[in-house]
């Protein structure tokens, strides 16, 4: 709250302080016609001033500003006044407005009233043959003097880029002798790509009526314009010394003579003010370079089926107008067995006031390889069309070369592998295979053969071990030992086949060992009798004991009598059938 | 009884299955027949209906390839080759092709060079698919687990020295045949896609202001990395990666 009130007291302070500020704005007209140009004056009583004109949206500037300034004392009273004037035409017509103008004097800012102004029908006849008198920017208000220079441009705030018109022109009333004209000064177009256009003409000139007086009209200077740089841009004034006639009076005697004598004039065109916009940032595609106008482009391949080794044609065509000079064409990426000559540019382009118009081709040469089909891929191009205030896109389409014959074989690029020049042919046959795939390496099966192979060898190795440990336990251990014993005893004994005395002996000591082992018994215990004892204690069948007896009994009398003599293949395998069927028995 | 109704089951199966096999046969033959008729479009839909029953082979793939190829589609063309290579890594006429066709397509990145073991190893085991190795490697530990038993029970002192000798050059063996069924089955297992789209906006992440100068070229191949939605890592052949939106390419 107080800081408003300081505000408002601030405010009352300041405006009772300058309240001598007036600014006002004024026109000659209220109501002009269509055709006709209004003078615009905005007054101001303060010498030092910041002035910010309006945007005369409905209004094109023919010139301006113009500052003057006048002192007046009155009645000892010093007064000043600054005057910014604007001669503008109507854009259109009805009822249009002349938007505030605002000055900042001591950091405040006044503004005038806006403006209306009546705009009706033209009235004007439009005189002469030359299609420049049909351009709207030409003057129609009357001028005071004879002779004045005149700037228009065809765009007062284009795009970067954008290709814009100057004109010159020299009016002179009818009739006006000019002696000589010569330009003093030309432009330097800071800011602008420049390129003049009636270089080398003659200068033309048309004839033009304005408010009923007849004017020559000559195009001094033309130049297409096309700004570099955003922001405002000034162009200097053009100047031009011109040589007329003018009378001087002469006293010539009591008479007062007129006499011819040229008159030499320096006429100025005034500066000019061009507001250049900046280009949208958003929506600015990647492949844009620059080009600002109204385009068309396309790509174009001479033939779509060429033999390898021969000679391609591929263009790049820009067609339209805009600032085409000023633009690369882009570049074709093509697959790496086409070789490609440096493409040439071949420029058929007319420079005219609002741009340049006209054809800019990209030509290359394609020298294809290898044999096989390439794909020339689109080429994008885009621009910036002022008129739509966006940007275009083109893409041209996808081609295919087909390229034929055998394969170059050029020293630079060996391949590495031999690949011909044709597609090798279709497979005859196939071995058609699932489409889900049941992979072998990590499933249950594989694990479970390797479970599968490990479960033999731990089993092998169990029972190895098994083996290894009843090898070390005595009675294992003398249960083998006897084993051997008999084993060896009983190939003695069939060695000893014919010796019936030692053959004998033999079987007696294998049962005897056989026995001792078996039955656990002590030396002094090996009597017949207790072995038979305990035989029958083990429940060994009475058959297989008598039939021990028997033999027993057969080898003592063998042994011991000379007279008989046994088969003794026989009883060799007796003893062993009988060895075997006890140890079934006594295990 | 349940034993004789599931052999007639089994039996039925196999049938079924030989008679699908026949009718791949015959389609595959008819297809390749459209093809000598210059009919391509009608042959690619043909071998379509072979994988569309739940068949496929390197060869159908190969075939596809070409049809592709003749109707201007090179970027399919080099997919179909590079899947009949997938099933395939010694299919020589394929490999062939997929050269051939890629020379109409703009190059893209250099494949890595590699280190003259590693090429020598990667074609090693290629020789055999995993599953080969598999068995392989399966087959030798079978005889360690046999050499390991003759050296144990055998008394024979002359057997028991082969065995000895025999065991470390077989568990080497054994060894090498199960990583190369490992590293083969890896290499089955990777994802591999095909960048279809003629020019590919590369990213550092996945997010669509991460854009990278570089780009890919339709037709080379990446392995898939990660995917998600709308995004996909992938490595390129040069052995960078970026990633890429997943409309920008077609798995394998």
């Amino acid at each position: 709250m107080i800081r408003n009130f300081f505000g408002l007291l601030f405010i009352f302070l300041t405006s009772v302080l300058t309240a001598q500020v007036e600014f006002y704005v004024k026109t000659d007209r209220d109501a002009i016609s269509a055709d006709e140009r209004l003078r615009v004056d905005f007054v101001l009583n303060q010498k030092e001033d910041d002035f910010i004109p309006p945007a005369f949206k409905d209004f094109y500037v023919v010139m301006g500003p113009s500052v003057s300034q006048s002192y007046q004392w009155i009645n000892g009273r010093e007064s000043f006044s600054k005057t910014y004037t604007y001669i503008v035409q109507p854009k259109r017509k009805g009822i249009l407005t002349i938007e505030p103008a605002r000055v900042i004097v001591n950091g405040k800012t006044y503004q005038t009233e806006p403006l209306k102004i009546q705009v009706d029908k033209s009235n004007a006849k439009i005189m002469g043959k030359d299609r420049e008198n049909e351009e709207k920017e030409t003057l129609q208000t009357a001028p005071k003097k004879d002779i004045f220079l005149q700037v228009e441009l065809t765009k007062s705030n284009p795009y970067a880029g954008e290709p814009i018109g100057v004109v010159y022109r020299l009016y002179l009333k009818a009739g006006t002798p000019v002696m000589d004209l010569q330009l003093t000064e030309i432009p330097d177009f800071e800011g602008f790509w420049a390129e003049r256009l009636d270089q080398g003409k003659a200068v033309s000139s048309t004839q033009k009526v304005i408010n009923g007086i007849p004017y020559e009209v000559h195009t001094i200077y033309k130049a297409m314009l096309i700004p570099q740089k955003t922001g405002v841009l000034k162009i200097k004034p053009l100047k031009l010394e011109v040589v007329t006639f003018g009378y001087e009076e002469k006293m010539f005697g009591p008479f007062v003579i007129q006499e011819r004598v040229p008159k030499k004039m320096n006429l100025s065109s005034g500066s000019k003010i061009i507001r250049v916009k900046e280009l949208p940032q958003t929506d600015k595609p990647a492949e844009f370079s620059g080009a600002v106008g109204k385009f068309d482009f396309d790509l174009f391949l001479e033939k779509d089926s060429v033999r390898t080794g021969e000679p391609v044609i591929l263009k790049l065509k820009l067609t339209g107008k805009g600032n085409t000079n000023l633009i690369e064409l882009p570049d074709i990426h093509l697959p790496p067995d086409i070789e490609v000559y440096e493409p040439e540019i071949k420029r058929n382009i007319k420079t005219t006031l609002t741009g340049y118009s006209g054809t800019v081709e990209k030509i290359y040469t394609l020298i294809p390889q290898k044999g096989g089909k390439y794909i020339i891929p689109p080429v994008k191009f885009s621009y910036f069309d002022p008129s739509l205030k966006k940007y275009v896109n083109i893409q041209t389409q996808e081609k295919i070369l087909n390229v034929y014959g055998n394969n170059l074989s050029s020293g630079a690029a060996i391949s590495k592998t031999g690949h011909g020049s044709k597609l090798l042919p279709l497979s005859t046959s196939s071995h058609w295979k699932n489409i889900e795939k049941h992979p072998f390496f990590g499933s249950s099966w594989f694990y479970r053969l390797h479970y599968f192979i490990l479960m033999i060898l731990i089993v092998g190795l169990g029972y190895k071990y098994i083996l290894e440990k009843r090898l070390k336990n005595p009675v294992v251990l003398r249960e083998k030992q006897t084993k051997q014993t008999l084993k060896k005893l009983l190939e003695t004994a069939s060695g000893q086949t014919g010796n019936k005395e030692s053959f004998y002996g033999t079987l007696e000591k294998i049962l005897t060992t056989y026995f001792k082992n078996k039955l656990n018994l002590k030396p002094v215990d090996l009597t017949h009798d207790r072995i038979i004892k305990e035989l029958y204690n083990r429940q060994v069948d009475s058959k297989i004991i008598d039939e021990l007896r028997d033999f027993w009994k057969k080898i003592q009398s063998v042994r011991y009598t000379p007279v008989e003599s046994g088969d003794m293949q026989s009883d060799l395998q007796k003893i062993k059938n009988m060895l075997e069927r006890l140890d079934k028995i006594l295990k | 009884m349940k034993k004789i109704r599931f052999s007639i089951f089994i039996l039925f199966i196999i049938q079924m299955a030989f008679a699908q096999m026949q009718s791949a046969d015959s389609l595959f033959r008819h297809a390749n027949e459209l093809y000598k008729q210059g009919n391509y479009a009608a042959a690619e839909d043909t071998y379509r209906k072979i994988a569309e029953s739940g068949y496929h082979s390197a060869e159908l793939y190969y075939n596809l390839g070409n049809t592709a190829y003749k109707q201007n589609r090179l970027i399919d063309a080099v997919y179909y080759f590079e899947k009949a290579l997938k099933l395939n890594p010694n299919f020589g006429a394929a490999k062939d092709n997929l050269t051939f066709v890629r020379r109409g397509l703009q190059s893209g990145t250099e494949k890595l060079p590699e280190v003259f073991y590693k090429k020598i190893w990667k074609k090693f085991v290629r020789l055999f698919s995993s599953d080969t190795w598999a068995v392989l490697s399966l087959i030798v530990l079978f005889l360690i687990a046999g050499f390991i038993l003759l050296f144990v029970f055998s008394s024979s002192p002359k057997y028991k020295k082969i065995a000895f000798y025999t065991l470390p050059a077989l568990l080497f063996l054994w060894f090498v045949f199960l990583f190369s069924a490992y590293s083969a089955y890896q290499n089955e297992n990777k994802k591999y896609g095909i960048i279809i789209q003629k020019q590919v906006e590369l990213f550092n992440e996945p997010t669509l202001d991460s854009k990278v100068e570089n780009k890919g070229v339709g037709g080379e191949k990446v392995e898939l990395l990660e995917e998600d939605e709308f995004w996909s890592k992938v490595k390129f052949p040069d052995g960078k990666t970026y990633w890429i939106t997943r409309d920008s390419y077609k798995k394998l």
